[in-house]
C-alpha cells in the first residue's frame, strides 16, 4: 500500500520540482561506494540493487569496495564526495554502533537516507553440545553459569550488539569470543569451538538442515518463509528485532529532487521480481522504505544502540 | 554419481562456456602477471558477467580466472624479479636469478609445468578427499592456527639469505608493520598517531608492492658507470622447449607431490592461502633437498616447489566451499556469492542436492588447468619478448601499473603514500642487504597470529590448551624442530664457509 | 636479493676491509634507528587501554613484537660495533656515500618523480599525471635524443590515456580524475 503511495508522492515531488537537474537524473554513470570487502554480504546485495538500477535508470552504477575500520573509511571518502547524486552509498546497524563507540564521529544523520532496501534476518545459532538444544535450555543454563556460554561475535559490531540484546532482555550473560564476519563465526559454531551465536540462513542454513547447528530463535517481528519452524523472540516473551538492513544513503546537501528521483528509481528496482528473487537467494529479505520511513527508522534503532552500546564498549 | 558427472561435465563442455573460460583463464593470467593487479581484482569484474550465466557457467569462467591467476604471477616473478601476486613471492627466489642467467624460456616452462600438475593434482585430493579434510579444516581451533603460524614463521630461516640476525629483524619488522592500524579484535586504532593515512593500517598487497616491485625497479637503475648496459633487462635469447621441460619436471615428483600436498592443506585452511603455501613448499623443499646452497640461485627444484606449491591452493581452497560452505578467502567468497544469486545455497549439502554441479566445478577446474597450460605455453613467446624491451619502458610503465593497482585494491588515495614510503623502506633495506622476504612473511603472518592468540585467551584463559590440544601440540613441536634444524645447518654451514668467505657477509 | 648484494658489492671497490666497515657502519645505523624506533613504539602499544572482553588487550601483541625487534637489533648493534672495532678501518665514510649516491643518482630521482607523481596524482588526474611521469621517467633512463623523445611520448601517451580510458570503459574503475577535470 504505503509502496503506491511513495511512488506517487515521488512522481510528485520531480513533477513538482519542475525542470532542474532531476528530469534527466541520472544523465550519467552513478558511482556506488560499497564500505565493505568484496565478498561480503553488504557487497553481494549491494550489486545486485546496482545492477537493478543500472538496469532501471540505463546508465551504468559501477560499485566501488571501500573496505576499511569498519566501513568507515569508505563513508568518510563518501561524505566528501559532490552532493550531487552521482555518488551513493550503503550504511547498515554497524555505522550506528562504531558512532556509539567512538570510533568514528559519522552517524546516520551525517548523510541523506533515502531507501531502506534489504533486511537480513538474524537467527541465534546454537552449536550441538550436552547442556543444550533449545533456547529455554540455554537460557536456564546461562541462568546458572553465568559466563560459561562461549558467543562468537564481532566485537563491538552488529552481533555484539544483538547478543548484548538478547543478554539484557533476558537477564543472561555470555562470555565472549571476537570472530570478524558471519563466515568466520559459523566455522567456529561447526567446529565446536564455540557454542553460540548469530547467524542467517546464507551461511548456517545448510548446517541446521543436517542437524549440525540449531536455529533457537530468529529476531523478526514475525517467523520467516525459509524457516517457519523457528520461533520469533516475541514468541519467546521478549520482542527483540534483530535483522541486519541495509539501505543507501545520499551526501548530505543533496538537493530534494535528486534524492526523490533516486528514491523513485530504487523503488523500481526492488519491484523487479528478477532482483527479489536473488536478493532472497542470498539469504535476505528485499524492502522497501522510503525517505521518511527510513529516517524514522534509523532514529529508533539509535535509541536502542545507543541504550546498549555501554555494553559493547570494551 | 556417474549421471551427475556427465550432467556436470555436459554443461562446461558446451562450446560457450568454453569461450568464455578461455577468455577469463586469458584474463586471471594476465591480470596477475601485471605486478599490482590480483585475481581478486579479476573475479570481481567478471562477478557481474555471470550474474546473466547459468550457475556452473559462471563458476566455471570464475574458476579459469582463478587458476589462471595462481599461474600468471610467476610471470613477472621470474622476468622482472617482482611477484605478480602476494603466492609468488617465493618464485622469484629461484625463477628469478635462473632467467637472468639466460634461461628465462626455461622458468618460466618449469613454472607452468608446476603450476598445471599442482592444480591437477589438487582437484585430485579435492574430488578423493574434500568431505574429510573439510571436517578436519573446521575442527581447528585458534590453538591450532596459531600454533601453525608459530610453525610457519620459522620458515623465516630458509629465506634469511646472507645473514640470520638480519632475516630475523626484517621478519619481526614485518610483524611489526601490521599492527599499525585499526586493532583485529575491537577494531580501534594502534599505532596510528591520528594520522588519516595509517588509519586503515597497512594493507598486505601495498607492503608487498611497495617492499619488492618499488626497490626492484628502483634497482634497475641503478648505474655504477662500468655496465653500459641500458637495454634490455635480459638480453637475447628466447627459446623455450615445452616438452623436455615437462619431463625435466617430472622427474621431481617428490618435490613435485609434496609442494603440492601442502599446497592443498594450507588452502584448506580457511584465511591461510596461496602465499603462505608457496613459502612454505618452497622452504620444504629446501630443506629435505641434498643441494640447499643452490636454492636462491636458480635452482629448478625451487621453481616447482613454489609454483607448485601456489597452484594447489586453487583446489585446497576450494574444499572447504565445496564440502561445507565455508569460504577460504575472499575469492572464495565471491564464488561463493555468485552461486548463491542463482539461488545455489551453499553449504554441507551441497553435494547431495546438486552433484551436477559439484561434480561440474571438479570438471571445469581441470577444463581450468589445461586452458592455462595452453594458454602459457602459445603465449610464451610473447611474454618472453617482455625481456627486450629496454629498460627505460619497462621500469616506469610497471611503476604506474603498481599504482593502478594499489589504488584500486581499495580505491584510497591515503594508500597510494603508503606505496611511496613503504617502496623507499623496502629500497633502503635491501641496499644494506637486509632479505625482504622475511619482511612480507611478517607481514602476513602476524595478523593471524595475533587474531588467533587473542581469540584463543578469550575462548579459555587457561595457556596449557595450546599443549593440550593435539594438533596444536604436534604443530608446536614442528615449530620446536624446525628451530633445532635451522640452528644446526646454520652452524654446519658457518664452519664450512668461514675460512673462505667471511661470516654472514655478502659484501 | 642476490642481485642487490652483488650491486652493493661493486658500489664498494677499494680495499675490501674498509669497505666492509663502511658497510656494517651503514647497517649499525640502521639497527640503531630500528631499535630506538621500536623502543618508541613499544611503549606507545604499552599506552592502549586494555578491554574487558579478553585477557590480552590491543597492546600486549605489538608490545611483544617490538620488544623482540628492539632486543635483537642491540644484538646486532653490538656485535656489528665489535666488528668494526676488528676491522678498525672506518675512515672516507662521507667519500663512500658521495659513491653510493652517485651510482643510485637515477634510483632516486626516479623515486622522486613517484614521490611528486603520487602526490599530484589526486589532483591533475590519472591521465595527465602519468603522461607526465612516464615521459619524465623515459627521458631520465634513456637519456634525451630525437628517437626516444618520439618513443617516449608514444609509450606515454598510451599507458596514460589508454590506460585510464580501458579501466574507465571497460572494466568500470575510476582511477583519480583530479579536481582539475572534475565535470
Amino acid at each position: 500500500m504505503f509502496r503506491k503511495i511513495a511512488v506517487a508522492a515521488g512522481l510528485m515531488a520531480a513533477a513538482i520540482a519542475g525542470p532542474a537537474q532531476a528530469q534527466d537524473y541520472p544523465a550519467k554513470p552513478i558511482e556506488f561506494i560499497v564500505p565493505w570487502g568484496p565478498g561480503g554480504g553488504s557487497d553481494t546485495l549491494m550489486r545486485l540493487v546496482a545492477a537493478g538500477l543500472a538496469e532501471e535508470t540505463g546508465k551504468a552504477v559501477p560499485v566501488i569496495n571501500m573496505p576499511g575500520v569498519g566501513g568507515n573509511v569508505g563513508l568518510a571518502e563518501f561524505a566528501n564526495r559532490p552532493a550531487d547524486g552521482y555518488t551513493i552509498s550503503q550504511i547498515h546497524e554497524g555505522l550506528l554502533i562504531s558512532n556509539g563507540t567512538g570510533i568514528t564521529e559519522l552517524n546516520w544523520d551525517s548523510f541523506m537516507p533515502i531507501a531502506l532496501l534489504t533486511s537480513s534476518p538474524q537467527y541465534l545459532t546454537l552449536s550441538k553440545n550436552d547442556n543444550f538444544s533449545t533456547f529455554e535450555e540455554m537460557v536456564a543454563y546461562a541462568k546458572e553459569h553465568p559466563g560459561a556460554v562461549r558467543a562468537g561475535v564481532t566485537l563491538a559490531g552488529v552481533p555484539h550488539l544483538h547478543m548484548a540484546m538478547i543478554e539484557d532482555a533476558f537477564g543472561i550473560q555470555f562470555s565472549y569470543v571476537g570472530y570478524e564476519g558471519t563466515g568466520q563465526r559459523i566455522r567456529a559454531l561447526v567446529g565446536g569451538n564455540i557454542d553460540i551465536a548469530i547467524g542467517d540462513v546464507s551461511s548456517a542454513g545448510q548446517f541446521v538442515e543436517n542437524g549440525d547447528l540449531i536455529f533457537a530463535a530468529v529476531g523478526m517481528p514475525e517467523r520467516t518463509a525459509e524457516e517457519p519452524d523457528v520461533r520469533t523472540f516475541k514468541e519467546l516473551g521478549k520482542d527483540l528485532d534483530l535483522a541486519v538492513t541495509r539501505g543507501v544513503v545520499l551526501p548530505k546537501g543533496t538537493p530534494q529532487d535528486i534524492a526523490d528521483a533516486l528514491e523513485a528509481n530504487l523503488e523500481k528496482v526492488m519491484q523487479n521480481e528478477d532482483v527479489r528473487t536473488k536478493i532472497q537467494n542470498v539469504g535476505s529479505a528485499p524492502v522497501f522504505l522510503g525517505q521518511e520511513e527510513y529516517k524514522t527508522y534509523l532514529g529508533k534503532l539509535s535509541d536502542t544502540v545507543n541504550r546498549l552500546v555501554g555494553k559493547l564498549a570494551g | 554419481m556417474l549421471d551427475a558427472f556427465l550432467a556436470g561435465a555436459h554443461q562446461v563442455f558446451a562450446f560457450d562456456t568454453l569461450i568464455y573460460m578461455l577468455i577469463g583463464s586469458i584474463a586471471g593470467i594476465v591480470a596477475a602477471a601485471i605486478p599490482g593487479f590480483t585475481v581478486t581484482m579479476a573475479i570481481i569484474l567478471t562477478l557481474p558477467l555471470t550474474f546473466a550465466m547459468d550457475p556452473l557457467q559462471g563458476v566455471s569462467v570464475m574458476l579459469s580466472v582463478y587458476v589462471g591467476g595462481y599461474t600468471g604471477g610467476l610471470i613477472s616473478a621470474a622476468l622482472l624479479g617482482i611477484p605478480g601476486t602476494p603466492s609468488s613471492v617465493a618464485t622469484t627466489f629461484d625463477a628469478f636469478p635462473m632467467a637472468r642467467g639466460g634461461e628465462p624460456g626455461r622458468a618460466l616452462s618449469l613454472g607452468v609445468w608446476a603450476s598445471f600438475f599442482g592444480t591437477v593434482i589438487s582437484t585430485v585430493i579435492l574430488i578423493v578427499a574434500a568431505p574429510p579434510l573439510a571436517l578436519i579444516a573446521v575442527k581447528l581451533g585458534p590453538w591450532e592456527y596459531f600454533s601453525l603460524i608459530v610453525f610457519a614463521l620459522t620458515i623465516v630461516a630458509s629465506l634469511v639469505g646472507n645473514s640470520l640476525m638480519r632475516g630475523l629483524i626484517a621478519g619481526v619488522i614485518g610483524l611489526g608493520l601490521a599492527t599499525v592500524g585499526p586493532d583485529p579484535m575491537m577494531g580501534r586504532p594502534r599505532l596510528t598517531f591520528d594520522s588519516a593515512i595509517l588509519m586503515p593500517g597497512l594493507p598486505f598487497l601495498i607492503v608487498l608492492i611497495g617492499i619488492f616491485a618499488i626497490s626492484q625497479l628502483m634497482g634497475e637503475v641503478e648505474d655504477d658507470g662500468k655496465s653500459e648496459n641500458k637495454g634490455a633487462l635480459i638480453p637475447d635469447v628466447i627459446e623455450f622447449k615445452t616438452w623436455s621441460v615437462m619431463r625435466e619436471v617430472l622427474m621431481h615428483p617428490v618435490n613435485l607431490v609434496r609442494s603440492s600436498l601442502i599446497g592443498v592443506f594450507i588452502g584448506a585452511l580457511p584465511g591461510a592461502g596461496g602465499s603462505i603455501a608457496n613459502l612454505l613448499a618452497y622452504d620444504q623443499a629446501k630443506r629435505s633437498s641434498k643441494t640447499p646452497e643452490e636454492f636462491g640461485k636458480g635452482t629448478a627444484d625451487g621453481v616447482i616447489a613454489s609454483e607448485a606449491g601456489n597452484s594447489a591452493t586453487a583446489g585446497g581452497g576450494l574444499i572447504p566451499m565445496i564440502a561445507l560452505g565455508i569460504p577460504g578467502s575472499a575469492v572464495d567468497a565471491i564464488l561463493m556469492a555468485a552461486l548463491m544469486v542463482h539461488g545455489i545455497s551453499v553449504g554441507p549439502r551441497l553435494i547431495m542436492d546438486h552433484p551436477d554441479l559439484a561434480y561440474g566445478m571438479f570438471v571445469a577446474m581441470v577444463v581450468a588447468s589445461l586452458m592455462m597450460l595452453v594458454v602459457c605455453v602459445l603465449s610464451m613467446r610473447l611474454f618472453l619478448r617482455v625481456t627486450d624491451i629496454p629498460k627505460q619502458f619497462i621500469v616506469p610503465t610497471v611503476m604506474i601499473c603498481c599504482v593502478i593497482g594499489a589504488f584500486a585494491l581499495n580505491n584510497r588515495v591515503s594508500d597510494l603514500y603508503l606505496l611511496g614510503a613503504i617502496g623507499l623502506v623496502g629500497y633502503g633495506l635491501k641496499s644494506l642487504d637486509y632479505p625482504l622476504a622475511p619482511l612480507v612473511l611478517g607481514v602476513i603472518l602476524g595478523p593471524i597470529a595475533e587474531t588467533n592468540l587473542r581469540r584463543a585467551l578469550m575462548s579459555d584463559g587457561d595457556w596449557t590448551v595450546f599443549f593440550t590440544r593435539p594438533i596444536s601440540a604436534v604443530l608446536l613441536v614442528a615449530a620446536l624442530l624446525s628451530v633445532i634444524f635451522s640452528v644446526r645447518s646454520v652452524l654446519k654451514m658457518r664452519k664450512k664457509d668461514r675460512p673462505a668467505t667471511d661470516e654472514q657477509d655478502g659484501d | 636479493m642476490t642481485n642487490g648484494t652483488e650491486k652493493s658489492a661493486a658500489a664498494g671497490a677499494s680495499a675490501p676491509a674498509a669497505s666492509r666497515a663502511r658497510t656494517e657502519f651503514a647497517r649499525l645505523v640502521s639497527y640503531i634507528v630500528f631499535g630506538l624506533g621500536s623502543v618508541y613504539l613499544s611503549v606507545r602499544a604499552g599506552e592502549l587501554p586494555t578491554s574487558r572482553w579478553e585477557p590480552l588487550g590491543a597492546g600486549s601483541f605489538p608490545q611483544l613484537v617490538f620488544g623482540v625487534l628492539a632486543v635483537l637489533c642491540l644484538i646486532s648493534a653490538v656485535r656489528t660495533v665489535l666488528d668494526i672495532r676488528k676491522l678498525g678501518q672506518l675512515d672516507g665514510l662521507g667519500e663512500a656515500l658521495c659513491v653510493w649516491l652517485r651510482t643510485r643518482r637515477i634510483s632516486f630521482a626516479l623515486f622522486g618523480c613517484l614521490v611528486i607523481y603520487l602526490g599530484v596524482l589526486p589532483y591533475a588526474g590519472f591521465s595527465l599525471a602519468t603522461f607526465v611521469f612516464l615521459l619524465i621517467a623515459q627521458l631520465m633512463i634513456a637519456g634525451i635524443s630525437k628517437k626516444t623523445v618520439i618513443q617516449s611520448l608514444i609509450a606515454a601517451l598510451v599507458f596514460s590515456v589508454g590506460l585510464n580510458l580501458l579501466f574507465a570503459e571497460v572494466f568500470n574503475v575510476f582511477l583519480p580524475r583530479g579536481v582539475l577535470f572534475a565535470s
